[in-house]
Protein backbone atom coordinates (compact mmCIF):
# COMPACT_ATOMS: atom_id res chain seq x y z
CA UNK A 1 0.00 0.00 0.00
CA UNK A 2 1.45 3.71 -0.68
CA UNK A 3 0.86 6.42 1.43
CA UNK A 4 -1.59 8.74 1.34
CA UNK A 5 -1.78 12.40 0.83
CA UNK A 6 -1.43 14.98 3.36
CA UNK A 7 -2.72 18.29 3.61
CA UNK A 8 -1.29 21.28 5.73
CA UNK A 9 -3.37 22.55 8.78
CA UNK A 10 -2.26 25.86 10.61
CA UNK A 11 -0.82 23.51 13.37
CA UNK A 12 1.74 21.99 10.74
CA UNK A 13 2.60 24.41 7.95
CA UNK A 14 6.28 24.81 9.44
CA UNK A 15 6.71 21.03 10.26
CA UNK A 16 5.65 20.61 6.37
CA UNK A 17 7.33 23.26 5.38
CA UNK A 18 10.56 21.55 6.81
CA UNK A 19 9.70 18.25 6.12
CA UNK A 20 9.69 19.91 2.27
CA UNK A 21 13.62 20.31 2.56
CA UNK A 22 14.21 17.45 4.32
CA UNK A 23 14.43 18.45 8.28
CA UNK A 24 12.21 16.76 11.24
CA UNK A 25 10.75 19.71 13.27
CA UNK A 26 10.31 19.52 17.10
CA UNK A 27 9.37 21.79 19.75
CA UNK A 28 11.78 23.36 22.04
CA UNK A 29 11.67 25.03 25.00
CA UNK A 30 13.60 28.53 24.97
CA UNK A 31 12.49 28.38 28.76
CA UNK A 32 13.36 25.13 30.44
CA UNK A 33 15.50 23.87 27.23
CA UNK A 34 12.87 20.47 27.01
CA UNK A 35 12.24 19.16 23.64
CA UNK A 36 8.92 18.27 23.30
CA UNK A 37 6.75 16.21 20.51
CA UNK A 38 6.11 18.06 16.84
CA UNK A 39 2.27 18.17 17.99
CA UNK A 40 2.08 19.43 21.16
CA UNK A 41 1.61 22.91 21.80
CA UNK A 42 2.86 22.97 25.75
CA UNK A 43 6.33 22.33 26.92
CA UNK A 44 6.13 18.07 27.92
CA UNK A 45 8.52 19.50 30.89
CA UNK A 46 7.39 22.89 32.11
CA UNK A 47 3.96 23.68 30.48
CA UNK A 48 4.90 26.43 28.60
CA UNK A 49 3.32 27.76 25.56
CA UNK A 50 6.14 29.48 24.33
CA UNK A 51 7.60 27.32 21.79
CA UNK A 52 10.32 27.54 18.92
CA UNK A 53 10.92 24.84 16.48
CA UNK A 54 14.17 22.65 16.46
CA UNK A 55 15.35 20.14 13.89
CA UNK A 56 15.74 16.61 14.78
CA UNK A 57 19.09 14.08 13.97
CA UNK A 58 17.04 11.98 12.21
CA UNK A 59 18.44 9.53 14.26
CA UNK A 60 15.74 7.05 15.94
CA UNK A 61 15.19 3.60 17.65
CA UNK A 62 12.43 1.30 17.42
CA UNK A 63 10.35 0.90 19.98
CA UNK A 64 7.36 -1.58 18.70
CA UNK A 65 6.15 -2.15 14.89
CA UNK A 66 3.74 -4.13 13.26
CA UNK A 67 3.16 -5.95 9.70
CA UNK A 68 -0.42 -4.70 8.51
CA UNK A 69 -2.40 -6.48 6.55
CA UNK A 70 -4.57 -4.61 4.30
CA UNK A 71 -7.49 -6.38 2.10
CA UNK A 72 -7.13 -9.46 0.17
CA UNK A 73 -4.83 -8.47 -2.69
CA UNK A 74 -3.15 -5.62 -1.26
CA UNK A 75 0.56 -5.69 -0.47
CA UNK A 76 1.15 -5.58 3.73
CA UNK A 77 2.89 -2.98 5.04
CA UNK A 78 5.35 -1.84 8.87
CA UNK A 79 3.90 0.69 11.15
CA UNK A 80 6.13 1.14 13.97
CA UNK A 81 6.67 3.38 17.08
CA UNK A 82 9.78 4.77 17.13
CA UNK A 83 11.98 7.06 19.36
CA UNK A 84 13.90 10.25 18.09
CA UNK A 85 17.43 10.60 19.62
CA UNK A 86 15.96 13.57 21.15
CA UNK A 87 13.25 11.58 23.25
CA UNK A 88 9.81 12.04 21.33
CA UNK A 89 8.33 9.29 20.05
CA UNK A 90 7.15 9.17 16.45
CA UNK A 91 4.42 6.62 14.68
CA UNK A 92 4.93 6.01 10.59
CA UNK A 93 5.83 3.85 8.23
CA UNK A 94 9.06 1.99 7.93
CA UNK A 95 10.19 1.06 3.93
CA UNK A 96 13.24 -0.46 2.86
CA UNK A 97 13.06 -3.02 5.80
CA UNK A 98 11.72 -6.97 5.34
CA UNK A 99 10.11 -7.26 8.99
CA UNK A 100 12.78 -10.63 9.71
CA UNK A 101 15.12 -7.66 9.59
CA UNK A 102 13.35 -5.97 12.50
CA UNK A 103 14.01 -6.08 16.26
CA UNK A 104 13.27 -3.43 19.22
CA UNK A 105 16.03 -1.38 19.65
CA UNK A 106 17.02 -1.45 16.20
CA UNK A 107 18.51 1.62 14.83
CA UNK A 108 16.47 4.16 11.96
CA UNK A 109 16.95 7.07 9.94
CA UNK A 110 13.95 9.29 9.09
CA UNK A 111 13.77 10.01 5.31
CA UNK A 112 11.02 11.43 3.20
CA UNK A 113 8.53 10.94 0.82
CA UNK A 114 6.12 12.97 -1.36
CA UNK A 115 3.35 10.34 -2.04
CA UNK A 116 1.42 12.53 -4.77
CA UNK A 117 2.37 15.54 -6.53
CA UNK A 118 -0.42 18.05 -4.13
CA UNK A 119 0.22 16.31 -0.87
CA UNK A 120 3.13 17.40 1.50
CA UNK A 121 5.78 15.19 2.74
CA UNK A 122 5.59 12.90 4.59
CA UNK A 123 8.28 11.30 6.86
CA UNK A 124 8.96 7.56 7.26
CA UNK A 125 11.48 5.25 8.87
CA UNK A 126 14.27 3.31 6.94
CA UNK A 127 17.50 0.87 8.31
CA UNK A 128 19.43 3.65 9.50
CA UNK A 129 22.93 2.65 7.26
CA UNK A 130 25.07 0.06 8.33
CA UNK B 1 -17.98 5.90 54.32
CA UNK B 2 -17.52 3.71 51.47
CA UNK B 3 -21.05 2.42 48.99
CA UNK B 4 -20.01 -1.08 51.19
CA UNK B 5 -20.79 0.23 54.46
CA UNK B 6 -23.78 3.18 54.14
CA UNK B 7 -27.06 2.64 55.17
CA UNK B 8 -29.45 1.16 52.28
CA UNK B 9 -30.96 4.02 51.95
CA UNK B 10 -28.20 5.72 50.27
CA UNK B 11 -26.34 2.29 49.09
CA UNK B 12 -25.79 1.80 45.21
CA UNK B 13 -27.06 -1.11 43.47
CA UNK B 14 -28.04 -2.30 40.25
CA UNK B 15 -31.58 -3.51 39.95
CA UNK B 16 -32.54 -3.72 36.46
CA UNK B 17 -30.44 -5.04 32.88
CA UNK B 18 -31.71 -4.55 29.67
CA UNK B 19 -29.95 -5.76 26.50
CA UNK B 20 -31.69 -6.22 22.75
CA UNK B 21 -31.68 -7.98 19.73
CA UNK B 22 -26.91 -8.39 19.59
CA UNK B 23 -25.35 -8.70 16.13
CA UNK B 24 -26.07 -8.93 12.71
CA UNK B 25 -29.40 -6.78 13.64
CA UNK B 26 -30.05 -4.28 10.96
CA UNK B 27 -33.00 -1.94 10.15
CA UNK B 28 -32.48 -0.22 13.51
CA UNK B 29 -30.65 3.25 14.57
CA UNK B 30 -28.43 3.83 17.19
CA UNK B 31 -31.19 5.53 19.37
CA UNK B 32 -33.82 2.88 18.74
CA UNK B 33 -31.46 0.37 20.13
CA UNK B 34 -30.78 2.65 23.41
CA UNK B 35 -34.23 3.61 24.02
CA UNK B 36 -35.06 -0.30 23.49
CA UNK B 37 -32.40 -1.32 26.26
CA UNK B 38 -33.86 1.55 28.54
CA UNK B 39 -37.28 0.25 28.41
CA UNK B 40 -36.21 -3.67 28.65
CA UNK B 41 -33.79 -2.83 31.88
CA UNK B 42 -36.75 -0.66 33.38
CA UNK B 43 -39.17 -3.43 32.96
CA UNK B 44 -36.50 -6.22 33.69
CA UNK B 45 -36.09 -4.34 37.36
CA UNK B 46 -39.97 -4.04 37.82
CA UNK B 47 -39.82 -0.12 37.10
CA UNK B 48 -42.17 2.02 35.01
CA UNK B 49 -40.20 4.02 32.91
CA UNK B 50 -41.60 7.47 34.58
CA UNK B 51 -40.01 5.53 37.87
CA UNK B 52 -36.46 6.93 36.45
CA UNK B 53 -35.05 10.05 37.46
CA UNK B 54 -31.67 9.90 35.97
CA UNK B 55 -30.20 9.32 32.20
CA UNK B 56 -26.76 8.64 31.15
CA UNK B 57 -26.54 7.69 27.51
CA UNK B 58 -23.39 7.14 25.33
CA UNK B 59 -22.65 5.14 21.89
CA UNK B 60 -19.88 3.65 20.25
CA UNK B 61 -19.04 4.75 16.28
CA UNK B 62 -22.54 5.50 14.59
CA UNK B 63 -23.37 8.54 17.12
CA UNK B 64 -26.93 9.68 17.62
CA UNK B 65 -27.68 8.84 20.63
CA UNK B 66 -27.74 11.81 23.01
CA UNK B 67 -29.62 14.15 25.29
CA UNK B 68 -33.09 13.50 22.73
CA UNK B 69 -33.24 9.80 24.32
CA UNK B 70 -34.99 11.18 27.14
CA UNK B 71 -37.56 12.84 24.45
CA UNK B 72 -37.77 9.35 22.45
CA UNK B 73 -38.78 7.87 26.04
CA UNK B 74 -40.98 10.37 27.39
CA UNK B 75 -39.15 11.05 30.43
CA UNK B 76 -40.13 14.39 32.21
CA UNK B 77 -38.89 16.19 34.82
CA UNK B 78 -35.19 14.36 35.28
CA UNK B 79 -32.60 15.50 38.12
CA UNK B 80 -29.51 14.06 36.54
CA UNK B 81 -29.13 13.85 32.52
CA UNK B 82 -25.95 13.94 30.74
CA UNK B 83 -24.17 12.12 27.69
CA UNK B 84 -20.75 10.92 28.82
CA UNK B 85 -17.81 9.51 26.60
CA UNK B 86 -14.70 7.78 27.97
CA UNK B 87 -14.35 4.90 25.27
CA UNK B 88 -14.84 1.68 26.49
CA UNK B 89 -14.13 2.89 29.85
CA UNK B 90 -17.60 4.65 29.33
CA UNK B 91 -19.89 1.63 31.16
CA UNK B 92 -18.11 1.49 34.21
CA UNK B 93 -17.75 5.63 34.66
CA UNK B 94 -21.50 5.64 34.30
CA UNK B 95 -22.55 3.46 36.69
CA UNK B 96 -19.71 5.01 38.89
CA UNK B 97 -21.48 8.31 37.61
CA UNK B 98 -24.90 6.84 38.46
CA UNK B 99 -24.05 5.57 41.99
CA UNK B 100 -22.44 8.82 43.24
CA UNK B 101 -26.05 10.58 41.85
CA UNK B 102 -27.79 7.69 44.44
CA UNK B 103 -25.52 8.41 47.12
CA UNK B 104 -25.81 11.75 47.43
CA UNK B 105 -29.54 11.55 47.30
CA UNK B 106 -29.53 13.78 43.39
CA UNK B 107 -31.34 11.55 41.63
CA UNK B 108 -32.70 8.01 42.86
CA UNK B 109 -32.86 5.82 39.89
CA UNK B 110 -30.83 6.19 36.87
CA UNK B 111 -30.51 4.38 33.66
CA UNK B 112 -27.01 4.27 32.46
CA UNK B 113 -27.35 3.50 28.40
CA UNK B 114 -24.71 2.49 25.38
CA UNK B 115 -25.89 1.46 22.33
CA UNK B 116 -24.26 1.95 18.72
CA UNK B 117 -25.00 0.22 14.67
CA UNK B 118 -22.08 0.36 13.23
CA UNK B 119 -23.15 -2.53 10.64
CA UNK B 120 -25.68 -2.41 8.06
CA UNK B 121 -26.26 -5.37 5.50
CA UNK B 122 -23.15 -5.98 2.98
CA UNK B 123 -20.14 -4.24 4.53
CA UNK B 124 -18.08 -6.23 6.99
CA UNK B 125 -17.40 -5.68 10.32
CA UNK B 126 -13.57 -4.23 9.91
CA UNK B 127 -14.94 -1.61 6.99
CA UNK B 128 -17.59 -0.05 9.38
CA UNK B 129 -15.13 0.82 11.85
CA UNK B 130 -12.61 1.89 9.61
CA UNK B 131 -11.67 5.70 9.07
CA UNK B 132 -13.39 7.26 6.34
CA UNK B 133 -11.57 10.69 5.86
CA UNK B 134 -11.56 12.21 2.43
CA UNK B 135 -8.60 14.54 2.72
CA UNK B 136 -6.28 13.82 5.74
CA UNK B 137 -5.35 17.00 7.18
CA UNK B 138 -2.65 17.95 9.84
CA UNK B 139 -1.12 15.49 12.64
CA UNK B 140 -4.33 13.76 12.34
CA UNK B 141 -3.86 13.54 8.28
CA UNK B 142 -0.19 12.32 9.06
CA UNK B 143 -0.87 8.97 10.55
CA UNK B 144 -3.15 8.77 8.05
CA UNK B 145 -1.10 8.95 5.53
CA UNK B 146 1.35 6.75 6.72
CA UNK B 147 -1.48 4.27 6.75
CA UNK B 148 -2.21 4.20 10.75
CA UNK B 149 -6.07 4.15 10.83
CA UNK B 150 -7.28 1.23 13.03
CA UNK B 151 -7.42 0.36 16.76
CA UNK B 152 -6.21 -3.42 15.33
CA UNK B 153 -2.80 -1.79 14.41
CA UNK B 154 -2.31 0.55 17.67
CA UNK B 155 -3.19 -2.06 19.85
CA UNK B 156 -0.78 -4.50 17.75
CA UNK B 157 1.88 -2.33 18.77
CA UNK B 158 1.30 -2.37 22.06
CA UNK B 159 1.25 -6.22 22.05
CA UNK B 160 4.48 -6.38 20.19
CA UNK B 161 6.11 -4.37 22.50
CA UNK B 162 4.51 -7.13 24.94
CA UNK B 163 5.85 -10.05 23.41
CA UNK B 164 9.18 -8.70 22.98
CA UNK B 165 9.86 -7.80 26.69
CA UNK B 166 8.52 -10.27 28.35
CA UNK B 167 8.74 -13.07 25.53
CA UNK B 168 5.12 -13.11 25.52
CA UNK B 169 3.95 -15.39 22.54
CA UNK B 170 1.34 -16.00 19.89
CA UNK B 171 0.32 -19.61 21.44
CA UNK B 172 -0.38 -17.74 24.85
CA UNK B 173 -2.53 -14.76 23.14
CA UNK B 174 -4.47 -17.96 21.31
CA UNK B 175 -5.07 -19.72 25.11
CA UNK B 176 -7.06 -16.70 25.64
CA UNK B 177 -9.53 -17.04 22.40
CA UNK B 178 -9.89 -20.26 23.09
CA UNK B 179 -10.63 -20.15 26.38
CA UNK B 180 -13.01 -17.24 25.91
CA UNK B 181 -15.22 -19.15 22.87
CA UNK B 182 -15.68 -22.67 24.96
CA UNK B 183 -17.76 -20.15 27.44
CA UNK B 184 -18.78 -18.60 24.60
CA UNK B 185 -20.76 -22.10 23.34
CA UNK B 186 -21.88 -21.68 26.48
CA UNK B 187 -23.87 -18.68 26.08
CA UNK B 188 -27.11 -18.74 23.85
CA UNK B 189 -26.53 -14.68 23.55
CA UNK B 190 -23.17 -15.35 21.55
CA UNK B 191 -22.04 -14.14 18.28
CA UNK B 192 -19.90 -17.39 17.48
CA UNK B 193 -20.91 -20.37 19.44
CA UNK B 194 -18.53 -22.96 17.48
CA UNK B 195 -15.44 -24.13 19.20
CA UNK B 196 -12.23 -23.19 18.41
CA UNK B 197 -8.53 -25.05 18.99
CA UNK B 198 -5.08 -23.39 19.06
CA UNK B 199 -4.68 -24.75 15.32
CA UNK B 200 -7.96 -22.47 14.09
CA UNK B 201 -5.88 -19.45 15.89
CA UNK B 202 -2.88 -19.87 13.80
CA UNK B 203 -4.61 -19.89 10.84
CA UNK B 204 -7.18 -17.20 11.08
CA UNK B 205 -5.59 -14.83 9.00
CA UNK B 206 -3.58 -11.84 10.19
CA UNK B 207 -4.69 -8.37 10.92
CA UNK B 208 -2.35 -6.22 12.13
CA UNK B 209 0.87 -9.08 13.77
CA UNK B 210 0.77 -9.93 15.90
CA UNK B 211 -2.68 -10.15 15.79
CA UNK B 212 -4.79 -12.65 13.92
CA UNK B 213 -8.51 -12.26 13.15
CA UNK B 214 -9.12 -14.39 16.23
CA UNK B 215 -7.15 -12.33 18.31
CA UNK B 216 -9.44 -9.37 17.43
CA UNK B 217 -12.86 -8.44 18.94
CA UNK B 218 -16.15 -8.74 16.82
CA UNK B 219 -18.53 -5.84 15.74
CA UNK B 220 -21.84 -6.09 16.63
CA UNK B 221 -25.13 -3.76 16.60
CA UNK B 222 -27.26 -2.89 19.62
CA UNK B 223 -27.77 -2.32 23.25
CA UNK B 224 -27.21 -2.21 26.89
CA UNK B 225 -28.43 -0.27 29.51
CA UNK B 226 -28.98 -0.77 33.58
CA UNK B 227 -30.57 0.79 36.33
CA UNK B 228 -29.18 2.20 39.37
CA UNK B 229 -30.82 2.80 42.31
CA UNK B 230 -30.46 2.37 46.28
CA UNK B 231 -30.62 -0.64 48.15
CA UNK B 232 -33.57 0.10 50.17
CA UNK B 233 -35.42 0.86 46.81
CA UNK B 234 -34.01 -2.25 45.11
CA UNK B 235 -35.76 -4.35 47.82
CA UNK B 236 -39.16 -4.63 46.47
CA UNK B 237 -38.62 -5.16 42.80
CA UNK B 238 -37.89 -7.93 40.68
CA UNK B 239 -34.43 -9.16 40.54
CA UNK B 240 -31.61 -9.90 43.08
CA UNK B 241 -29.79 -6.50 43.17
CA UNK B 242 -26.34 -6.41 42.66
CA UNK B 243 -24.15 -4.04 44.70
CA UNK B 244 -22.15 -1.54 43.54
CA UNK B 245 -19.47 -1.68 45.90
CA UNK B 246 -16.02 -0.23 44.81
CA UNK B 247 -14.95 1.50 41.64
CA UNK B 248 -11.85 3.54 40.23
CA UNK B 249 -11.07 5.37 36.98
CA UNK B 250 -7.01 5.78 35.65
CA UNK B 251 -6.18 7.95 32.60
CA UNK B 252 -2.58 7.56 32.54
CA UNK B 253 -2.37 10.65 29.78
CA UNK B 254 0.87 9.55 27.63
CA UNK B 255 -1.34 9.70 24.75
CA UNK B 256 2.00 7.75 22.72
CA UNK B 257 4.05 11.06 22.85
CA UNK B 258 6.38 9.12 24.59
CA UNK B 259 5.44 6.69 26.77
CA UNK B 260 7.64 4.12 28.97
CA UNK B 261 5.19 1.86 29.68
CA UNK B 262 3.46 1.38 26.50
CA UNK B 263 1.81 -2.12 25.74
CA UNK B 264 3.77 -3.22 28.99
CA UNK B 265 1.57 -1.49 31.62
CA UNK B 266 -2.07 -0.36 31.57
CA UNK B 267 -4.46 2.00 33.89
CA UNK B 268 -5.87 -1.06 35.34
CA UNK B 269 -2.81 -1.22 37.68
CA UNK B 270 -3.75 1.78 40.05
CA UNK B 271 -7.79 1.58 39.07
CA UNK B 272 -7.41 -2.09 40.34
CA UNK B 273 -6.59 -1.62 43.84
CA UNK B 274 -8.16 1.58 44.14
CA UNK B 275 -11.31 -0.03 43.47
CA UNK B 276 -10.61 -3.01 45.93
CA UNK B 277 -9.83 -0.47 48.75
CA UNK B 278 -13.22 1.46 48.06
CA UNK B 279 -14.65 -2.38 48.60
CA UNK B 280 -12.82 -3.75 51.28
CA UNK B 281 -11.65 -7.20 49.45
CA UNK B 282 -9.08 -8.84 48.53
CA UNK B 283 -8.35 -9.93 45.05
CA UNK B 284 -7.96 -12.87 46.32
CA UNK B 285 -11.89 -12.63 47.25
CA UNK B 286 -12.90 -12.02 43.63
CA UNK B 287 -14.99 -14.89 42.32
CA UNK B 288 -15.58 -13.76 39.07
CA UNK B 289 -13.50 -11.72 36.28
CA UNK B 290 -15.05 -10.30 33.64
CA UNK B 291 -12.02 -8.37 31.92
CA UNK B 292 -12.43 -5.53 28.55
CA UNK B 293 -11.68 -7.96 25.41
CA UNK B 294 -10.85 -5.78 22.04
CA UNK B 295 -7.77 -8.21 22.13
CA UNK B 296 -6.53 -11.61 23.53
CA UNK B 297 -3.52 -9.52 24.36
CA UNK B 298 -6.14 -6.78 26.24
CA UNK B 299 -6.99 -9.22 28.45
CA UNK B 300 -3.23 -10.48 29.25
CA UNK B 301 -2.00 -7.17 30.12
CA UNK B 302 -4.93 -6.73 32.41
CA UNK B 303 -4.50 -9.67 34.12
CA UNK B 304 -1.30 -8.43 35.44
CA UNK B 305 -2.04 -5.26 36.21
CA UNK B 306 -4.98 -6.66 38.41
CA UNK B 307 -2.65 -8.86 39.81
CA UNK B 308 -3.80 -12.06 39.19
CA UNK B 309 0.03 -13.24 37.76
CA UNK B 310 3.51 -11.28 38.07
CA UNK B 311 4.06 -8.39 35.59
CA UNK B 312 5.06 -10.05 32.33
CA UNK B 313 3.82 -13.69 33.60
CA UNK B 314 0.32 -12.92 31.53
CA UNK B 315 1.45 -15.10 29.10
CA UNK B 316 2.47 -18.23 30.75
CA UNK B 317 -0.24 -17.87 33.11
CA UNK B 318 -3.00 -17.48 30.88
CA UNK B 319 -1.70 -20.56 29.12
CA UNK B 320 -1.28 -23.02 31.79
CA UNK B 321 -4.85 -24.00 31.89
CA UNK B 322 -5.90 -21.63 34.32
CA UNK B 323 -8.68 -19.98 31.95
CA UNK B 324 -11.90 -21.66 30.04
CA UNK B 325 -14.93 -23.21 31.90
CA UNK B 326 -13.23 -26.22 33.20
CA UNK B 327 -10.11 -23.79 34.56
CA UNK B 328 -9.42 -22.24 38.34
CA UNK B 329 -10.14 -18.21 37.56
CA UNK B 330 -13.47 -17.58 36.06
CA UNK B 331 -12.85 -15.19 33.45
CA UNK B 332 -14.90 -13.37 30.57
CA UNK B 333 -17.53 -16.18 31.09
CA UNK B 334 -20.04 -14.82 28.70
CA UNK B 335 -17.40 -15.43 25.93
CA UNK B 336 -16.90 -11.58 26.26
CA UNK B 337 -16.03 -9.42 22.49
CA UNK B 338 -13.92 -11.53 21.16
CA UNK B 339 -16.65 -14.23 20.90
CA UNK B 340 -19.98 -12.91 22.13
CA UNK B 341 -21.02 -9.60 21.27
CA UNK B 342 -18.96 -5.85 21.29
CA UNK B 343 -21.38 -3.57 22.96
CA UNK B 344 -17.89 -1.95 24.39
CA UNK B 345 -17.19 -1.43 28.32
CA UNK B 346 -20.85 -2.98 28.38
CA UNK B 347 -20.10 -6.35 27.49
CA UNK B 348 -18.18 -7.60 30.59
CA UNK B 349 -20.56 -5.25 32.49
CA UNK B 350 -24.02 -6.89 31.42
CA UNK B 351 -22.24 -10.52 32.21
CA UNK B 352 -20.98 -9.48 35.71
CA UNK B 353 -24.68 -9.01 36.27
CA UNK B 354 -25.71 -11.93 35.20
CA UNK B 355 -23.41 -14.10 37.03
CA UNK B 356 -23.56 -11.82 40.14
CA UNK B 357 -27.33 -12.79 39.89
CA UNK B 358 -26.80 -16.09 39.29
CA UNK B 359 -28.49 -16.14 36.36
CA UNK B 360 -26.37 -17.54 33.96
CA UNK B 361 -27.89 -20.87 33.45
CA UNK B 362 -25.44 -23.29 31.57
CA UNK B 363 -22.15 -20.92 32.20
CA UNK B 364 -23.47 -19.99 36.28
CA UNK B 365 -20.06 -19.95 38.08
CA UNK B 366 -21.25 -21.74 41.24
CA UNK B 367 -19.35 -18.69 43.72
CA UNK B 368 -20.12 -15.49 42.38
CA UNK B 369 -20.79 -12.90 45.53
CA UNK B 370 -17.91 -11.02 43.98
CA UNK B 371 -17.36 -9.85 40.42
CA UNK B 372 -14.64 -7.77 39.10
CA UNK B 373 -15.53 -6.17 36.38
CA UNK B 374 -12.79 -3.69 33.72
CA UNK B 375 -13.35 -0.83 30.74
CA UNK B 376 -11.29 0.29 28.65
CA UNK B 377 -11.08 3.03 26.05
CA UNK B 378 -8.58 4.26 23.56
CA UNK B 379 -5.43 2.92 23.27
CA UNK B 380 -5.00 1.55 26.63
CA UNK B 381 -5.65 5.33 28.17
CA UNK B 382 -9.05 4.97 30.12
CA UNK B 383 -9.71 2.47 32.55
CA UNK B 384 -12.54 1.76 34.41
CA UNK B 385 -13.06 -0.60 37.12
CA UNK B 386 -15.87 -1.96 39.08
CA UNK B 387 -16.33 -4.37 42.01
CA UNK B 388 -20.05 -5.92 41.81
CA UNK B 389 -21.30 -7.76 44.73
CA UNK B 390 -24.24 -10.37 44.69
CA UNK B 391 -27.12 -9.20 47.56
CA UNK B 392 -26.86 -11.62 50.18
Amino acid sequence: MTLGPVARDADTAAFFDAAASGQFLLRHCPACGAISSPQSAQCERCAATDLDWRPASGDATLISWTVSHGKPGTEPVILCIAELAEGPWWWARIEDVTPEELSIGAPLRIAYRLPAPDSETVPVFVPAAT
Amino acid sequence: MTPANLPAARRPVIAGLGMTELGRVYGRTAPRFAAEAVRLAAADAGLALRDIDGLLVSSGVSGGVDLRLQLDLGLHDLSLLSEMQAFGSTAGAMVQVASMAVMSGMASTVACVWADAPLSQGVSGSDAYSARRRVPEGWRGLSAAAGIVSPNQLYALAARRHMARFGTTSDQLGAIAVAQRDWAVRNPLAQFRDPITLDDYHASRWIAEPFHLLDCCLVSNGGIAVIVTTADRAAGLRQPPVWVRGWAQAHPGHSGRRHDAFGLVTGAATAGPAALRMAGVDLADIDVVELYDCYTYTVLVSLEDYGFCGKGEGGPFAASGVLGPDGKLKLNTGGGQLSSYYMWGMTPLSEAIIQARGQAGERQVPRHDLVLVSGNGGILDHHSTLILAAAS
